[in-house]
């Protein structure tokens, strides 16, 4: 449990009540598909791969980096996601909607809703300043949905922190299934396509 | 260029390794005999278009296109390797760049320097962090080995459709 201010001797870890949710659904099924659209980390790989029939990487932190590196048009983001609709269980988003424009984060909100199949499930965790004062933390996930906090090494994206009303009304496609926060400051959000 | 490396051993082993391939340099690609510890390597101003097959491992650190099948051997793209091709192999080892799909009845490890798109099939998976990967990956388990293996389908690159596009299986009802 986070018990002091941000400092090297960090990663703390914690259990991740909405990420366990997210794998006992998607376990059960037997083809299941998990969209992680998170940096790739070994043990989220290691983690993730193990736990579902299909995974499906796209790091979206390092592929919109570099599109806006390269003034590549912010309506044409979204084409790494070219994935059919209603084809994923569940959709990590980690952090990212912090880490876009109002625009961006509807228009991704938009894309995730019609990739996500019906009674599909999306993830989306925001730090806050308490958590990551200066926006560079990353999550790994462990044995039993364990997350630990690295540093965002392969992405520049900045963060912008939002209230819990805006979180909400960006994912408003969705229904909400939980939201949680935790005595270390992280909050979890977990979304429901109807 | 395209380089062989041969064992003692090569003298008693008189078997095949056929190549079926075109080779866009100066050098027609050896054929000869071969072992289990050999490998050929695809030199970093070569570039190849066509299927390979073979009995022996692979490294490429030229242009390959096309597809490898190595079933019992490990391809290896080194990191000047620019590759687009299915790939079938024992153990895959990515360093390079590489659009295709992989079924590998080990390994497939990709390291940080890889360049990766595409689907991989495997019994285990190692990737190092930061590496550029927009994949599939499934890994076999246990209960895979019970059902009849699909013959792998050597589809040359250049379709329309993107590995990754093309993948994702559609909802089957829930």
């Amino acid at each position: 449990m986070w018990e002091g201010p941000h400092s090297e001797t960090l990663p703390f870890n914690y259990a991740s009540i909405a990420l366990k949710q997210v794998m006992t659904s998607i376990e059960r099924l037997p083809g299941g598909q998990l969209l992680d659209t998170g940096p790739v980390y070994k043990d989220n790989i290691n983690y993730f791969s193990s736990k579902v029939r299909r995974l499906y990487v796209c790091d979206l932190y390092r592929l919109l980096d570099k599109d806006r590196r390269t003034g590549f048009p912010p309506g044409r983001y979204w084409r790494h996601l070219d994935y059919p609709d209603n084809c994923f269980d569940a959709i990590l988003l980690w952090d990212l909607i912090d880490r876009l424009n109002d625009p961006e984060a509807y228009s991704l909100v938009k894309r995730c809703y019609t990739m996500t199949k019906p009674g599909g499930l999306v993830i989306l965790f925001t730090f806050g300043k308490q958590v990551s004062p200066v926006g560079r933390d990353s999550c790994i996930v462990r044995d039993d949905c364990q997350v630990f906090f690295r540093d965002l090494a392969f992405s520049n994206l900045p963060i912008q922190y939002r209230q819990n009303r805006d979180i909400l009304h960006i994912l408003t496609p969705f229904v909400t299934v939980k939201s949680l926060i935790y005595r270390n400051g992280v909050r979890e959000f977990l979304f429901q396509k109807t | 260029m395209l380089k062989k490396r041969r064992n003692d051993k090569d003298d008693l082993k008189p078997s095949f390794s056929p190549v079926s391939a075109e080779i866009a340099a100066v050098s027609p690609p050896p054929v000869s005999a071969v072992s289990g510890q050999e490998k050929t390597v695809i030199g970093q101003h070569i570039s190849v278009e066509g299927v390979v097959r073979g009995k022996e491992n692979l490294v490429i650190e030229g242009s390959m296109k096309g597809s490898i099948e190595l079933e019992k051997h490990q391809v290896t793209v080194g990191p000047n390797g620019k590759v687009e091709a299915e790939i079938h192999a024992d153990n895959v080892i990515i360093s390079g760049r590489l659009v295709g799909n992989i079924k590998a009845q080990g390994k497939v490890e990709i390291t940080k320097e890889a360049d990766f798109c595409g689907e991989i099939k495997a019994q285990r998976i190692s990737v190092e962090d930061g590496a550029y990967l927009k994949a599939v990956i499934e890994l076999e388990r246990p209960s895979d080995k019970k059902e009849m293996p699909k013959p792998f389908s050597p589809t040359a690159s250049g379709t329309d459709k993107s590995p990754t596009s093309a993948s994702p299986e559609l909802s089957k009802g829930k």
